[in-house]
């Protein structure tokens, strides 16, 4: 799946883009090319099916600038292993409630999908499904972070995901006093 | 700038308004302001003044520039100087994007910030042109999470149904008059940016009115723009302005075709035009410099937050930069989810049990700004029902105090979720000494409504009965107080329906608006209702009446009335949406006398209209439930009085077969469980059905009736195990289960029970519920809550709820709200 950038094979891809047009050439950031099938893709991503409609997928590799390679790598992943069983994300954004559709628990393979990535790639993947408008993908992942945040304490939540704790003192007293009602460790 | 995705929208204003724009959901750009790209008045020749003054105005207000939001609304207020109007929408995280002008007051929620900073007057160069808004039905979905508001200024009210609309003002566009107007911008993924326009609309879909921005951004071409174009040259070639380099860079690609956007890769949003930095000085966030020296590459790096592909792709960032550069990197280091965009942060957090989503609270101050806002919480609720998730109970007691029985009663409250299986102390400050009050949950808040307090311990001070409602947020931990009833209350009993089109609430305020038109002395005598109104076929005309009247009086709050729209999508939405109401009837007054009034009310209009009294000769309203769309109260002589919520009526629900016996001493309960009326009490061992007898010595039980409501018959469903200790044991209804608290003292200890039915199973038993620490938790939570507990006093039909010392301390409460599943679970 994976392409060196080496100039021949550049050729190739674009020959076999040419020649087949079923498949979309997305470039991450690091210039790694992956291919998807046009197909899981459109269906998959509201943002690639926009661009495939709009005609601007480039033969070459479309420049996905956000998005680093491992985490394309599992974009790829995911829509090439899983596009036949998931409804397609166009479909869903054509209604306007979609926003507003309820959440469908992930499935058991979608599970496993998120359940083996680093933490750093699975923000890099939530990322990477919100730049590329993959609703269900998003889901998923966000699914995944909120069960790692469920049941801990603001102490080990702010370890495990590294975050800073801008409170000072006193704020902290007062929203713990607050809350304290709801907290699993007090 | 850079910009996650961006759309322009010319929005033609008259000069006298002030447009509010609110932006929701700015992304994780650190710097305060996201939506500093909004309100860009367009810098054309014509409006010297106009970049400045929109720069100026772009303060985001109540948000610091430090921190990153305080509330996850931003206002930004632009005085609209010139006839055209271009916020250059950009960093809009979110998609989904609408935007809609709306009438003042900013609905943007209670907590939203108010605007502060004072609007810039301007010099009028105004170029009255075509409107290129294209206006639209009114707007009634309720506010979404992530859309744009406009909220014009001193939009004048709609007029009084009947009146023609007032005659336009010269330069204004007569549409206008009418706001609120609704735009939406196409309809872009949920979360992805605005990249991913739908295929062309049919040009037909412009000149019929669409409000998609692209079908407007489409339509600028056409002839509606040309008046536009004129004015300002550079608008009408829109489609070739990429073509021509930087200049335009400002228009958004979203105009664009995608395919024709040489330079435009998915990101190429960079809105701001460079020609003109003087005339808008920048409020980029520091961070972001080098994407400024990557303008002039062609390709245009937007996603300043995206820490390291960002970093990675920007190899030859400028040496001036160096600081931040460092800052970034080092960033870059350590992956942290702080560094999601807020939608997506949010999209995690909406997922969080109300636990977790409280600790999270604690975790960030962003964190926090980001969970209290109304709008998260709205979509928690819409997006996350998780059905399968307990409720949480909420205990509403009174401590009696360690000072001795003299003490005046404290109020408690107790939360028990019942997922985890652990009690809760919550704050009660907010109920500042009230008793005797009852308790429904509504939505997301718990509402406390009536009451008593004073009248207590050797100061005496006068009994006094409370008109007042008071809410408690469990989400956001706060009190706050509701619009009070007309009549003072305690012990009312409480129904929350869902309201429709057709409730009765609106007619029984129409009642009110003609009672007040026609001056007519209030009449409420028990048994009839409002019979101005049985005549059906003014029905119709009524409705139109009720909801202009609706409009009118409640501003912006007339957005959430989805369900009198029936405009497809917003429908749709508001079906997600159920409003909720109360429905109060029934409780003792100031003189202790029983009540047979009754009112409902609307949590979005926040008003109390009474209804119909209920028949007075039924005796005192013991509980209530509602069940479809009949609120019905289970009265002290063991009758059964049905409220039918759309007609306004109440009846006597004659069953077949005399109501079961029961206990007098124990209080029933009616609870309504998945469409299901069931009626607990307290009654003999055995299927008897004599007349209720003093058998003592007989075995008691507690046990569940359900009311056939087809057939009209009571019939026994479960007995309750555990002998019936607690003769004001208290109950509520979940989803589909049935929750019961009885507390009792035994030994000197206190001892509480939660037990819970679910009625959908074949075999409906009851299984306890926190056995496991229960009890324990509830001796930690105060050494008050013991002496508390005893000697409840809640019976809502007690005969005369005297403050004697040894009964003040006890009105005990349940409020597992009614659909509180939907509420609590996550």
């Amino acid at each position: 799946m994976e392409v060196d950038k080496g100039k021949g094979e550049a050729e190739e891809t674009r020959k076999v883009a040419e020649a087949d047009r079923d498949t979309v050439t997305l470039k991450s950031s690091d210039g790694k090319l992956f291919e998807v099938s046009k197909e899981a893709a459109a269906r998959l991503s509201t943002v690639l099916a926009g661009m495939i409609a709009g005609g601007s997928i480039d033969d070459n590799g479309t420049d996905l600038k956000q998005i680093g390679s491992e985490a394309l790598e599992n974009v790829v992943d995911y829509c090439n292993k899983h596009a036949n069983s998931i409804p397609s994300a166009a479909l869903i954004s054509s209604s306007i409630s979609f926003n507003t559709a309820p959440f469908k628990e992930p499935e058991e393979w979608e599970r496993k999908f998120v359940d083996r990535l680093s933490h750093d790639a699975l923000f890099d993947l939530v990322e990477a499904a919100n730049f590329l408008g993959m609703e269900r993908l998003l889901d998923v992942t966000c699914h995944k972070i909120s069960e790692m945040m469920k049941g801990k304490s603001p102490d080990q939540i702010r370890e495990v995901f590294n975050i800073k704790n801008d409170y000072t003192k006193e704020e902290l007293e007062e929203i713990r006093q607050e809350l304290a009602w709801a907290f699993y460790d007090d | 700038m850079t910009a996650l995705g961006m759309a322009s929208l010319h929005v033609v204003l008259c000069p006298e308004y002030t447009l509010e724009v609110a932006i929701r959901r700015t992304h994780t750009c650190a710097h305060g302001l996201s939506a500093a790209s909004l309100g860009t008045v367009d810098p054309a020749p014509a409006h010297p003044h106009a970049g400045s003054t929109a720069e100026e105005s772009r303060k985001p207000i109540g948000g610091s520039h430090k921190s990153h939001t305080r509330a996850a609304a931003f206002h930004c207020q632009a005085r609209i100087p010139s006839a055209r109007f271009h916020p250059s929408i950009s960093n809009l995280p979110s998609s989904g994007l609408r935007v809609c002008v709306l009438r003042h007051p900013p609905l943007v929620g209670t907590s939203a910030p108010r605007p502060l900073s004072p609007t810039p007057t301007l010099p009028s160069h105004h170029h009255h042109t075509a409107p290129t808004i294209i206006p639209h039905r009114l707007l009634r979905a309720p506010p979404r999470r992530d859309a744009l508001y406009l909220l014009p200024r001193q939009a004048p009210r709609r007029p009084a149904p009947g009146h023609p609309l007032p005659p336009p003002r010269p330069g204004c566009h007569p549409l206008l008059l009418r706001a609120p107007l609704l735009l939406h911008l196409a309809r872009p993924p949920r979360a992805g940016y605005i990249h991913s326009l739908p295929p062309p609309m049919p040009r037909a879909l412009q000149r019929s009115g669409s409000n998609s921005l692209a079908s407007l951004l489409r339509a600028e071409p056409a002839d509606d723009f040309v008046a536009a174009a004129v004015a300002d040259p550079k608008l009408g070639d829109r489609d070739n302005v990429r073509h021509r380099g930087s200049r335009a860079r400002r228009r958004s690609c979203l105009r664009l075709p995608l395919g024709a956007a040489d330079g435009c890769r998915v990101c190429d949003c960079d809105e701001m035009d460079s020609a003109a930095p003087a005339a808008a000085p920048r409020r980029r966030p520091s961070g972001n410099d080098e994407e400024e020296e990557d303008d002039d590459d062609g390709a245009v790096q937007c996603f300043s937050w995206k820490k390291g592909a960002a970093a990675a792709a920007v190899p030859h960032r400028a040496s001036g930069a160096s600081g931040d550069a460092v800052a970034l990197k080092e960033e870059q280091e350590a992956t942290s989810l702080a560094e999601l965009p807020d939608d997506v942060t949010e999209m995690v957090l909406g997922r969080l049990p109300l636990a977790s989503l409280l600790a999270a609270r604690c975790v960030c101050r962003r964190w926090r700004d980001l969970t209290i806002s109304p709008q998260f919480l709205r979509m928690r609720r819409d997006e996350h029902p998780a059905p399968r998730r307990a409720p949480w109970l909420f205990l509403f007691g009174v401590d009696a105090g360690d000072v001795g029985w003299g003490a005046a009663p404290t109020p408690a409250v107790h939360a028990l979720d019942v997922d985890a299986r652990r009690w809760r102390r919550v704050g009660a400050a907010g109920l500042n000494g009230r008793f005797l009050f009852s308790v429904a949950g509504v939505g997301d808040d718990l509402y406390v409504v009536g009451g008593r307090s004073g009248g207590c311990g050797s100061d005496a001070t006068e009994v006094r009965t409370h008109k007042g409602v008071l809410v408690f947020s469990p989400l956001t931990g706060l009190w706050r107080k509701a619009a009070p009833m007309r009549t003072a209350r305690s012990r009312p009993v409480l129904g929350v329906f869902e309201m429709s089109a057709t409730c009765s609430i609106l007619h029984a305020r129409a009642a009110a608006e003609k009672e007040k038109h026609v001056r007519r002395g209030k009449s409420r005598l028990g048994g009839g209702a409002s019979a101005v109104y049985e005549d059906p076929h003014r029905l119709s005309l009524r409705r139109l009446r009720l909801k202009d009247m609706l409009n009118d009086d409640t501003d912006s709050m007339d957005l959430a009335l989805s369900h009198g729209n029936s405009d497809g999508h917003e429908s749709e939405e508001g079906q997600q949406q159920p409003r909720l109401a109360i429905v109060a009837v029934g409780g003792r007054g100031h003189w202790d006398e029983p009540l047979v009034s009754g009112e409902i009310y609307d949590p979005l209009i926040d008003r109390w209209v009474e209804i119909a009294g209920f028949p007075a000769d039924v005796g005192l309203a013991c509980s209530g439930a509602v069940c479809g769309r009949v609120f019905y109260v289970y009265c002290e002589s063991d009758t059964l009085v049905a409220y039918h919520l759309d007609r306004g009526t109440w009846a006597v629900v004659q069953t077949s077969r005399p109501p079961p016996p029961r206990l007098r001493d124990y209080a029933p309960t009616l609870a309504c469980c998945a469409s299901r009326l069931f009626m607990l009490c307290v009654s003999w061992c055995g299927d008897r059905h004599g007349p209720a007898v003093s058998r003592r010595g007989e075995k008691v039980v507690r046990k569940v009736f359900e009311l056939d409501l087809a057939s009209l018959q009571w019939a026994e469903v479960s007995a309750h195990p555990d002998a019936p200790m607690d003769p004001n044991a208290a109950f509520a209804a979940g989803r589909d289960r049935i929750y019961a608290v009885e507390m009792f003292r035994i030994f000197g200890k206190v001892l509480d029970f939660v037990t819970a039915c679910r009625v959908s199973d074949a075999e409906q038993r009851w299984s306890r519920i926190g056995r496991e620490n229960a009890a324990t938790e509830a001796d930690a939570m105060s050494c008050r809550m013991k002496s508390m507990a005893i000697g409840e006093v809640m019976q809502p039909c007690a005969e005369a709820m005297r403050l004697e010392p040894s009964m003040a301390n006890t009105a005990l409460r349940c409020a597992a709200p009614i659909g509180s599943s939907q509420l609590f679970g996550a």
